[in-house]
Order: structure tokens, then sequence, then C-alpha cells
């Protein structure tokens, strides 16, 4: 891996992870931007278009040459989000770097990127940014043993998916089949954490150019073909990458089966915010029977923790209390001392008991909530934890009034001691007589 | 075998002098406080460790300077230790027995 890409993923994992600020209010904005490569193609288009204006979305279309084109007007963006049908473009209009787009996630708004084997370099970089390398230029994912064979023209390159994420935000749960897809193969970049996969290959799939006999290694085989893959951010934004631009169109929606059709919108909703979208406020603590939060305990207390999280409703346009049983929270200092599920309390809140360990220093309290679908969740709280104070050991136990009794006895026998030693003499009486019984003894 | 016994212990309370006798009754004392405390210690469990340990520590202490202080006083050792007056080990004994005893008094809590 060349600099290059590290710079740039360094730089994507900086605007991801920094910012701490809670996207507060409200989300969702329905402008929505979609630039294809060729306008007069826009009818191809037609059934996404439409289910999205009827979903409340104000799509407008443009083309990547046109010299209207433009999302940045100096102050702020004129989109909520942006759906990038255009594999070929060289630039993303005037005045919008490709460094642009880290800004526009960071505020919070989604990207849904459709590629081609037929693309820019360009929209290569950008891919790589999302943490999806593609494979080479003209490279298909073809698959001789899972393909449609009413779209398929002769090559494979028409496949059905292996399998997709089945999280509940993106398909409620559903597993799906016969999910088609016609277009360049691609892998994860694998320093790349945050980067999940939500689209693969089957296990006979492999990606090449379908004109050349295979005679080197496939970048990507199997379950390892990237079909689609997102990178969610904590400001409740989405970058979704999908290898075929093919799949939105009319044609493959049409003849390629209702669950084709159902996971095609479930990703575009999905991408644009429809579900899954999480707040968390601070961690708060207190200890038990207290109300106050402090920056110190001891060891062994008992604290209460509480944290609210909201899912973002889009139908009602409103933050509503996110209800989830494995949401867990850690007592950690380099390793985790505790480990503790939060249980829901119905109004968003989740609250838990947690023990202080026995063991003093500075520690976090923390949520790393990573679910398919779902915003992360990151986030800590540090704490110090004290000793016992001096005056806080229990004093005078019974149990240890024997050791008590037994020190004060030895410093009365030093004292008693040293007097005996001192003045004590060898009574004579007994001298004599012991003197006496010797002499008697020897006889 | 009683025989035997007896003439030691004639052999002891004609030969040993009076001030070895005292140190030697103290040195039982000291002994049986130890032994007791272990045994307690044994039946109760370690709990108050500390307490224990204190107490521990001041008999074997007192028991380990007594032992040095009859070394020190016994005529037969007095080659070894010309330059020790009787009275002198009996200051140091004192003294060391002093720095012990608070130690042990701090750490009894």
């Amino acid at each position: 891996m060349d600099w290059r890409k590290r710079s740039i993923f360094a730089l994507l994992l900086l605007i991801f992870w920094v910012g701490s600020v809670e996207v507060e209010g409200e989300l969702g904005g329905r402008r929505v931007l979609m630039i294809i490569d060729d306008l007069s193609n826009q009818e191809n288009y037609s059934t996404i278009l439409k289910y999205l204006q009827e979903d409340g979305f104000q799509v407008t279309v443009k083309e990547e040459t046109e010299d209207t084109l433009v999302m940045y007007d100096g102050v702020s963006f004129m989109y909520d989000s942006i759906i990038l049908l255009a594999p070929k473009a060289r630039s993303l209009g005037r005045g919008m770097p490709i460094e642009g787009l880290d800004d526009f996630l960071m505020q919070g708004n989604s990207i849904l990127l459709g590629m081609d084997p037929v693309y820019s370099d360009f929209m290569k970089k950008i891919a790589l940014s999302f943490g999806v390398e593609l494979d080479r230029k003209r490279s298909y994912v073809i698959d001789h043993g899972s393909f449609h064979k009413d779209l398929d023209k002769g090559d494979h390159t028409a496949v059905i998916s292996g399998g997709h994420s089945i999280s509940s935000p993106l398909t409620d749960g559903a597993e799906l089949s016969g999910i088609s897809f016609r277009g360049v193969g691609a892998a994860l970049v694998e320093d790349n954490e945050l980067v999940e996969k939500l689209l693969w290959g089957s296990e006979t799939s492999f990606s090449y150019k379908p004109s050349d006999d295979v005679v080197t290694p496939p970048l990507v085989t199997g379950t390892d073909c990237v079909l689609a893959a997102a990178v969610q951010t904590r400001k409740q934004s989405r970058a979704v990458y999908a290898g075929s631009i093919e799949m939105f169109q009319n044609e493959m929606m049409d003849s390629a089966g209702g669950d084709h059709r159902r996971f095609v919108l479930s990703l575009l909703t999905w991408t644009l915010g429809s579900k899954g979208l999480l707040r968390a406020d601070k961690i708060r603590w207190h200890r038990v029977g207290e109300e106050d939060q402090k920056a110190t305990y001891r060891v062994k207390d008992d604290l209460v923790v509480k944290v609210n999280i909201m899912e973002w409703y889009y139908k009602q346009q409103q933050w509503e209390p996110f209800a989830s049983d494995d949401v867990q929270i850690e007592f950690t200092s380099m390793d985790p001392y505790a480990r503790v599920r939060l249980v829901p309390q119905g109004n968003g809140s989740f609250e838990a008991d947690v023990p202080v360990p026995d063991h003093y220093g500075v520690f976090k309290l923390e949520i790393n909530h990573f679910r398919q679908g779902y915003t992360p969740i990151s986030m800590y709280e540090t704490m110090s934890i004290r000793p016992f104070w001096h005056n806080e050991y229990p004093r005078f136990i019974l149990r240890a009034y024997p050791y008590y009794l037994s020190a004060v006895l030895n410093l009365v026998g030093v004292f008693v001691f040293a007097v005996a030693y001192l003045y004590s003499k060898e009574p004579k009486a007994k001298a004599v007589k012991a003197a006496a019984s010797k002499t008697v003894k020897a006889e | 075998m009683a025989n035997l016994f007896s003439v030691a212990f004639e052999e002891y309370k004609s030969k040993i002098p009076w001030k070895l006798k005292v140190i030697d009754a103290y040195l039982v004392y000291i002994l049986l406080t130890g032994i007791i405390q272990f045994a307690y210690c044994a039946i109760v469990g370690t709990f108050p460790l500390n307490s224990f340990l204190a107490a521990f520590c001041s008999s074997v202490g007192s028991f380990v300077l007594t032992v040095s202080l009859r070394m020190h006083t016994n005529p037969e050792n007095k080659d070894e230790f010309p330059s020790h007056s009787s009275l002198k080990s009996f200051a140091d004994w004192l003294f060391a027995n002093l720095i012990l005893q608070v130690a042990v008094l701090n750490f009894l809590g």
C-alpha cells in the first residue's frame, strides 16, 4: 500500500473519530442530489426516482459535466445527501474538491456511490476513501455457478449475490435472495476496521475481465467479493459503496425479482437515514443512594450508570427512545474490569449497576456499541478510583482482640523482664540446697 | 529416660547462672504467646491480617532479640564478645525492643 492510500485513510479516520460533539436536533434533510453520467439516461433510473419522490425526498438529477452542478456555495452544502451514479465522472462540480466529501459526511450527510467496471481514477479514489479497493478497470464479478438466466448475456456477469447483511435497520432482519448485480469486483481495505460488507458474491464468484483467460489469481474470490459496503460515522451519516450502477436501473429492477427490488430500495433509504441512526448523550453516574456525580470514587463502591440513547424515526421526523437489550458498558483501565449489560428503562434511558473493582487508578466508563446497520456508538468518560483512606478501614474488630491483648502483654512482658533481669538475685537458700544436692548426687 | 531428664534439669539448675535462667523463662513465655497466636490464626482465619502480623512479629522479634541478649551475656561466650559488657548488651536489647514495640503498635490497627 502506498503512502497516498495511507494518507487518505488517516484523513478519513481522523474525521470519523476526532469529532466528539454529538449532532443534536433534527436529522434527515430531504434534499437529494443525484449525479449520473448522461442526463439522456435519466429514464433508466425512473423506478428509484419515483420511489424516492413518493417517500418525500426532493431529488435533483444532474450530469457531472453540467456547469450548474454546484453543491457547495462557500458556506453550506446545498444538499443533504448525494447519490453518485456517475462512475466516469472526473470531478464533483465547481468548488468541490474530493476532500469536500469528508466535510459533507462530517456534517451528518450521506453518500451513495455507485460503480461500474468502466470507472474514472477520480471515482476509484472516492471508493478507496470509503475503504473499498476496486479491481482493475473493465473487470467484472463473474460467477459461472450463480447468475441470472434472463439478464445474462452469456459471459455470466449478471451474478446473483451470495448473501447480504441481514441487520434489522437494513432489511428488517429478513434474508432476501436473488439480488442481482452486474459490476466491478472489489475488496475491503484490510486496515479499515469501520467498513462493513453489505452484499457479497456467492462461493463460486470471482473478479476478472470476462474476455481474458484466468491466468493470474483474481483480486477477490468467493464471499470475499464485495458487491456493496458501507462506512457509518458517529455523525449519523453513511458512506455506502455499491459496485454496480445497473442494479439501480429499471431493467434490473423490473426483471430481477421482488427481493432485488426490495433490497435496492432498502439500501437507498437506509443510506438516506431511514433507520438505525442512533444518538447517545453523555454517560452519567452516581453512587447507589446518592444523587450527584463525582469525579472520584473508592474501590468497592457501587455505582449506578445511566446513558440516554435515541433513535431517529424518519417517518415521524423525530428522535424516539432506542430499545435494545444488548448495549453494554465497560469499566476499563487498560483492560475491562467489569462488563455490564445496560438495561433499557423504556424512555431511551439505559441503566446498569456497576461495581467498582478492587483496584485503584484512572478508569474509563466506556460504551463501544458497534452493530451492523446502526450508527456506531463509541464514547467514554474517565474517573479516578482511590484506595481506602486510612480512616476508612474497620477498627477494633472483635476477632482481632487476642492479637491486641498479646501485643500489650508483650509490652508488659518487656517491662517485667527488664525489672527481673536488672534487680532479681538468685535466692541464697536454693543455691546452697542445689549445691548440696549436687554433692550428694556426685557421691 | 526420666532419669536422663532429671539429670539434665539438675545440671541446668546448678550450672546456669541466675541471669540466664531469667532470660530462659522469658523466652519460654514469648515462645508460648507466639504459638498460641499462630494456632488462633489457623483456627479463625487471616482476616485482620495486619493485627495478626503485628502481634506475631512482636513475639518473634522479642524472641530473637532476647536470644541475642542471652548469647552476649553468657559467660561461656566471653571470648567471642570481648567488648560487650552485660550492661551494654542489656541497653542494646532495651533500645531495639522499644523500636520493635512502637512499630508493632503502629501496625496493630
